[in-house]
C-alpha cells in the first residue's frame, strides 16, 4: 500500500527508522538511506505560510513545529544537496 | 541603413504599435504559472538600462518538471531579411539567482517571430539559450551562453522577435522555493546592476518607413 507525501506525484512504498521507498507518478523508484535529523538548510529559501524562511534558526523551529503537528512526510529525490547526510539508491522503474 | 545589433531587456512596456503577443508564452515556458506581469510585452532595445529590477516566481512544492515565466520582450520592428543557422551563434546573458540549490534552477531564453499586423507568429521556428544553476544560493550571479538556430526564418518588413524569459526546474525536495531573473540594470554581466540582454551574431536591420519607401507626408511631401 502506497502512503501519500506532501508531494502530490510522490508516495511511500516503505518507510522504517533510517529508510524511505519512493515512487513517483511517472514509475521512478529510489531509496533513501539516513535519517533526518533537522538541520533545516533544505527550508532556508522555502515559502512557508505566505513568508520565505530566511535563516537557519528560523528553518530549524519550523521543522520542530512540523514533526510535533505530524505533517506528511516532504521527499527528497537522489538529485537532493546538502543538509542532512543521506545516501541514495535509483530502482528499478515500476 | 539603421541597424541593432543588442536587444537590452527594459521593465516598461513596449511602445511597438499594432497586435503584441499577450498569451500564453510561444512554447509553453510558462505552463505552471508566471511571474506577475510575465506576459507584459516589455521593451528589448540597443539602450542600456538606469535601474536593476527583476521578476521573481515561488515554484509548487513538488518534484515534478516546471517551467514558470519571468518576462515577455520584444524587439522594435525589423526589416525584411532571414535568419539563418549560418549566420552564427546568438548569445543570452543575465543575471539570476534562487533561494536554495535544491531548486535547480535553469533560466530559459526562448525567442520566436511575430508579426505584429497580423498579430500572430510568424512560422513555428524558435530558439532556446538555456544556462545554468547558480552555484550559491540566495546570490545573484550572472551567467552567458549562447546558440544558432537550427533552421532558417525569413521575416517581413515590420515584424519582431519575441523573447521570453523563464525558469525550467525540477526541483530535488517537495519544497516552494523561489527563483528571480533580474534586467534593466547599467552593467552587463553585473551581479547588483545586470543589464541582460540578447545579442544576434551580426547586426539586424530595423525597418523604417523611409527605407521601406513609404512617405513621409510630415516632412512636406505630396503624396498623389
Amino acid at each position: 500500500m502506497l502512503t501519500p507525501t506532501q508531494d502530490p506525484h510522490v508516495w511511500i512504498e516503505e518507510q522504517r527508522k533510517g529508510y524511505v521507498r519512493y515512487r513517483n507518478s511517472e514509475g521512478r523508484r529510489w531509496e533513501v538511506h539516513g535519517e533526518c535529523v533537522g538541520l533545516g538548510h533544505c527550508i532556508v529559501g522555502a515559502v512557508v505560510d505566505g513568508r520565505e524562511v530566511e535563516t537557519v534558526v528560523e528553518a530549524r523551529a519550523l521543522w520542530e513545529k512540523f514533526r510535533e503537528l505530524g505533517v506528511p512526510d516532504c521527499p527528497v529525490t537522489p538529485e537532493f544537496k546538502g543538509c542532512c547526510s543521506f545516501t541514495f539508491v535509483e530502482l528499478e522503474r515500476a | 541603413m539603421a541597424t541593432i545589433s543588442k536587444f537590452y531587456f527594459h521593465d516598461a512596456a513596449t511602445t511597438n504599435t499594432g497586435t503584441m503577443p499577450t498569451g500564453i508564452f510561444v512554447n509553453s515556458g510558462d505552463s505552471s504559472g508566471d511571474a506577475t506581469g510575465a506576459r507584459t510585452a516589455r521593451a528589448a532595445d540597443d539602450v542600456i538600462g538606469a535601474l536593476q529590477t527583476s521578476a521573481t516566481i515561488t515554484a509548487t512544492a513538488n518534484t515534478n518538471p516546471q517551467n514558470w515565466g519571468y518576462r515577455r520582450f520584444v524587439s522594435p520592428p525589423l526589416a525584411a531579411q532571414t535568419i539563418a543557422p549560418g549566420d552564427g551563434n546568438w548569445t543570452f546573458s543575465c543575471a539570476r539567482a534562487e533561494s536554495n540549490l535544491n531548486h535547480n534552477q535553469l533560466v530559459v531564453c526562448n525567442m520566436s517571430f511575430w508579426s505584429p499586423s497580423s498579430g500572430a507568429q510568424v512560422g513555428a521556428n524558435h530558439l532556446s539559450l538555456s544556462g545554468t544553476e547558480p552555484t550559491v544560493a540566495a546570490a545573484e550571479q550572472a551567467e552567458s551562453t549562447t546558440s544558432a538556430w537550427a533552421l532558417s526564418t525569413t521575416i517581413s518588413d515590420g515584424d519582431i522577435i519575441v523573447f521570453e524569459v523563464y525558469d525550467s526546474f525540477i526541483q530535488a525536495m517537495a519544497t516552494a522555493y523561489t527563483s528571480t531573473f533580474y534586467y534593466d540594470g547599467t552593467t552587463e554581466g553585473s551581479t547588483t546592476s545586470c543589464a541582460s540582454f540578447v545579442a544576434p551574431p551580426s547586426a539586424l536591420t530595423l525597418f523604417t518607413a523611409a527605407a521601406a519607401g513609404i512617405p513621409d507626408v510630415g516632412m512636406g511631401l505630396q503624396v498623389t
